[in-house]
C-alpha cells in the first residue's frame, strides 16, 4: 500500500511508533525513523529487513535539533510522502501539583515538537505537491482525562493544530489525527492493575488496544485508501469515549 | 547571484522579471501573498540547496532582503 513512499515517524523506537514503522515496512515504505534514544532505534532498524531504513537521533522539543535533522534528511531524500508525528510524553498530575517545569516539558515535546517537525516536513511535501500527515493525539485530548489535565491540554492542542493545518495545507497535503484510547505500551506501565481493569470495563470492547491496532489505522490514513479524508480525528479507543 | 534569485522569484511567484527590483516587497503585489511566500521559500531552498531558519523566512520581506539572506547561507 505504501510502495515507493517515504515516511518519517517520530518516537519510532518503541510502542505505537515502532508498530507503525513495522507496519509501514511491510507495506513497502522507505522509513526515516526518529527518536531521542538512538540505541533502541538501531534495534528497530536491525529488525526490519523489508525496506530501506534510516535512523536519526533528535530531541524534537529543540528547534535547532529539528533543523539539523531535516538538513540530514534532505541529503538522503528529496521527497517526503508521509509524516507520523508520534513522539510524546505522558504525565499524570493533579492540578494543584503541576509544576511549571512539567508544563514546559509536556508542551515542548507534545506540541512545540510537532510544530517544529511540521514546519520542515510540510515544506518537503509542498514541493512534491502531495503528502499525508498523521498527528497523534489521545482520547484525553478529545474528552479530557482524570488527573491528566496537562497531558489532555497538549493533546487537545494537537487537534486544533491539525484541523488548522488541514485548511492551510490543502489541497496537496492531508492532515489527520489519531486519538487512541488506552494502548498496551510502556507509557502505561506505571498504571495500577486496578486502573487498567477500570479502563477495560469502561471500554465498550472490554479491553485495551494493542499498538498494532493503532498502526493499522495509521496505515489507512497514510495510504491512498483515505485519499478523501482530511481534518479528521479518528478515535481508536474501542468505544471508551462513549462512557 | 542576483539573476538566480530573480529566476526563482519569477518561477515561484509567476511574475514578470521586469517588475523585480530591490524594492519589490512582500504583500505589496497580489502574487506575493503568504501562500506564495511559502512556495517561494521552497523554490529558494531547492535552487540554492539551503534550509532557511524560521526567523529568516519571516524576515524575507523584500527582494533585496531575500538576496541578503541567501548570501548569508551561501557564505556560511
Amino acid at each position: 500500500m505504501l510502495k515507493g513512499k517515504t515516511a518519517l515517524i517520530t518516537g519510532a523506537n518503541r510502542g505505537i511508533g515502532e508498530a507503525i514503522a513495522r507496519t509501514f515496512a511491510k507495506n513497502g515504505s522507505h522509513l526515516i525513523l526518529v527518536a531521542r534514544d538512538i540505541e533502541s532505534l538501531q534495534k528497530v532498524k536491525e529488525s526490519i529487513s523489508e525496506v530501506e531504513v534510516d535512523i536519526f537521533s533528535c530531541d524534537i522539543s529543540k528547534e535547532s535539533e529539528v533543523k539539523a535533522l531535516f538538513q540530514k534528511i534532505t541529503k538522503i531524500s528529496k521527497k517526503l510522502d508521509i509524516l507520523v508525528n508520534n513522539a510524546a510524553l505522558l504525565q499524570s498530575n493533579l492540578l494543584g501539583m503541576i509544576k511549571k517545569d512539567s508544563i514546559d516539558l509536556l508542551f515542548q515535546t507534545n506540541v512545540y515538537g510537532q510544530i517544529y517537525i511540521l514546519q520542515y516536513a510540510s515544506r518537503m511535501m509542498k514541493r512534491n505537491g502531495a503528502g499525508s500527515v498523521i498527528n497523534m493525539s489521545s482520547i484525553m485530548g478529545v474528552q479530557g482525562g482524570k488527573n491528566s489535565s496537562l497531558y489532555s491540554a497538549t493533546k487537545a492542542a494537537v487537534i486544533g493544530l491539525s484541523k488548522s493545518l488541514a485548511k492551510e495545507l490543502a489541497p496537496e497535503i492531508r492532515v489527520n489525527v489519531i486519538a487512541p484510547g488506552v494502548v498496551k505500551t510502556e507509557l502505561i506501565s506505571d498504571l495500577s492493575q486496578e486502573l487498567l481493569c477500570e479502563f477495560e470495563n469502561e471500554t465498550l470492547l472490554k479491553r485495551i488496544a494493542t499498538p498494532q491496532e493503532i498502526a493499522d489505522v495509521a496505515l489507512f490514513l497514510a495510504s491512498d485508501m483515505s485519499r478523501f479524508i482530511t481534518a479528521e480525528v479518528l478515535n481508536v479507543d474501542g468505544g471508551l469515549c462513549l462512557n | 547571484m542576483q539573476d538566480r534569485v530573480k529566476a526563482v522569484f519569477v518561477k515561484a511567484l509567476g511574475i514578470d522579471e521586469s517588475i523585480i527590483s530591490d524594492e519589490l516587497k512582500y504583500n505589496e503585489i497580489e502574487q506575493w501573498d503568504s501562500v506564495a511566500h511559502m512556495i517561494l521559500i521552497g523554490e529558494i531552498e531547492d535552487a540554492f540547496d539551503i534550509m532557511l531558519d524560521t526567523d529568516d523566512i519571516i524576515d524575507m520581506s523584500s527582494f533585496a532582503k531575500a538576496k541578503e539572506i541567501i548570501s548569508k547561507y551561501l557564505e556560511a
